[in-house]
């Protein structure tokens, strides 16, 4: 059995003065709608939050119909974690017709994290280490000497996922900034600027799910869900949250989950049309693009000089301007991806629609504490 | 070795030198910091071992914004350096100290110092500084 996406909704990304759980319920309610379904056909439904309230606990206003909701939390893997939870749900046979939705509503500034929480001492955050921003600097900052990368394409990535935004009306960020500006704005974590930097944010994101048999009865547009893979890190790995690391660094979650969601999909990094990777500083899109398979180490210099990422390039890459025009509402951060993906495929997003006619797209989050879910989608 | 070596949670004594205090696995030689009972490789058991107090920096960058609670420093924030520090066995994450922020390179000899830097006195913590005439 496969898994094929029939209805999308989305609640915009940003700042907003409705709670988490109105966002997850707009989205909910779009989809169903886009779906042209109602909530009582729903028989399964997984979804995530981490600062926004129970997922499950929007049966309350969706309608008190029995279903069975399954609430998921993996950092910013959840919302990839509620959508594998139904498509493995209708892979079994035990749905048929599946929900996932995810939301969040964070404060403002940089996540604050618990020590206890990942099993670290106290000290390693009293003293200033525990910090998400420093990661990825510090994974950046080795991985721009090993390949001999300039500082500058950081600057270049986060100008072309605001001028994306700029163009997506879901978006939080609709300025577009010039690569000059944002190098030249006030430093966070060397090499990276408060510019290159996604915050977390606010919004709602569903996705409506049947068995692709049944999803082409009822839709002449579904998506199909060619793949789905969560991975947690293996020994090695260079991962957020780690006082520590071994003298050989390993590939990490990400390449794994790539790996096998290509895999799975039957197909290799070079037939997708588009792509959403996890941008949450300008760096991670510049790593990412490399773990993912789709260019060398190194290669990335070319990709960015040669346009092949911008819209209307060889291989758009966070064609709604990813984390970094959207901030990022943990529970639903993965679901707007794999939205967008689909509404590039079914030709339906706007200004920002990806030419050619795309059939193939891939989806990439990567969260704490070293965990990555991919997708493959294709209609 | 083990004779003379008292703890601190983080660092440890060795005839009169400190050192950070990590953990060995006694099956694939895995070394781990701080201290965990089981190897994360091989699932092993660990014993506690003094890691070598020099390296050289792996990769570094500078936290200039105030890191939110529980970060305990001084209310005056200051931007540090922090980086991972190779030590052979293990790489270390660890605040730099002891030259500007901005003028840490990839490649920098150092070494352990250990106390209460920031004079906070609630967290005993360690920093990693440049060897005298060190590769930078």
């Amino acid at each position: 059995v496969t898994v094929s996406i029939v209805g999308v909704g989305l609640h915009p990304f940003g700042r907003f003065d409705v709670t988490g759980r109105e966002m997850g319920l707009t989205a909910a309610r779009d989809a169903l709608d886009d779906a042209g379904i109602s909530w009582s056909d729903v028989d399964f439904a997984a979804g995530g939050s981490r600062d926004g309230g129970h997922a499950d606990a929007l049966v309350s206003e969706l309608g008190l119909t029995g279903v069975p909701f399954i609430s998921v939390y993996n950092g910013c893997g959840t919302a990839g974690s509620a959508i594998l939870t139904c498509a493995q749900a209708i892979e079994s046979g035990a749905a048929e017709v599946a929900l996932a939705v995810g939301f969040d509503k964070h404060a403002r500034g940089a996540f604050a994290a618990s020590p206890a929480e990942y099993g670290l001492p106290d000290w390693y955050a009293e003293d200033g280490m525990m910090v998400t921003t420093q990661f990825f600097a510090l994974k950046l900052q080795r991985y721009l000497h090993d390949h001999g990368l300039d500082a500058r394409l950081l600057a270049e990535i986060a100008a072309k996922a605001l001028r994306n935004g700029s163009i997506t009306p879901h978006a939080w960020r609709r300025k577009p900034i010039p690569a000059d500006e944002i190098a030249a704005a006030p430093m966070v974590n060397d090499p990276l600027t408060s510019y290159m930097f996604c915050s977390p944010s606010e919004g709602g994101a569903a996705v409506v799910l049947m068995s692709t048999e049944q999803a082409r009865q009822v839709s002449d547009r579904s998506v199909e869900v060619r793949a789905l893979q969560f991975r947690t890190r293996r020994f090695g790995t260079f991962e957020v949250f780690s006082p520590w690391l071994a003298p050989e660094i390993t590939a990490g979650a990400t390449v794994d989950a790539a790996r096998a969601a290509f895999e799975q999909a039957g197909i290799g990094p070079d037939e997708i049309d588009v792509a959403q990777v996890q941008d949450t500083e300008a760096g991670a899109e510049l790593m990412h693009l490399a773990e993912c398979g789709f260019c060398e180490h190194g290669d990335q210099a070319r990709l960015v000089h040669d346009g092949d990422l911008d819209i209307g390039g060889k291989r758009p890459v966070n064609t709604d301007g990813g984390l970094i025009a959207n901030g990022e509402p943990i529970g639903a951060s993965g679901l707007r991806q794999i939205i967008e993906c689909v509404l590039q495929l079914q030709g339906r997003a706007g200004e920002r629609q990806v030419p050619g006619d795309p059939t193939t797209a891939f989806t990439q989050v990567y969260g704490a504490p070293g965990i990555s879910v991919c997708s493959v989608l294709a209609r | 070795m083990r004779s003379t070596l008292t703890t601190h949670g983080v660092t440890a004594t060795v005839d009169g030198q400190e050192h950070l205090l990590g953990a060995r696995c006694g099956g694939c030689e895995t070394h781990t910091f701080p201290v965990q009972s089981t190897c994360p490789r091989c699932g092993g058991a660990m014993v506690e071992t003094a890691l070598p107090r020099g390296g050289t920096v792996w990769s570094c960058t500078v936290q200039r914004i105030r890191p939110k609670p529980p970060y305990v420093g001084p209310d005056e924030f200051e931007p540090f350096a922090v980086g991972y520090v190779d030590l052979g066995t293990v790489r270390v994450e660890s605040r730099l100290d002891g030259k500007p922020v901005d003028q840490w390179r990839i490649g920098d000899a150092v070494h352990l110092v250990a106390g209460d830097p920031d004079g906070v006195g609630d967290v005993w913590s360690y920093r990693f500084v440049p060897d005298e005439g060190g590769s930078s």
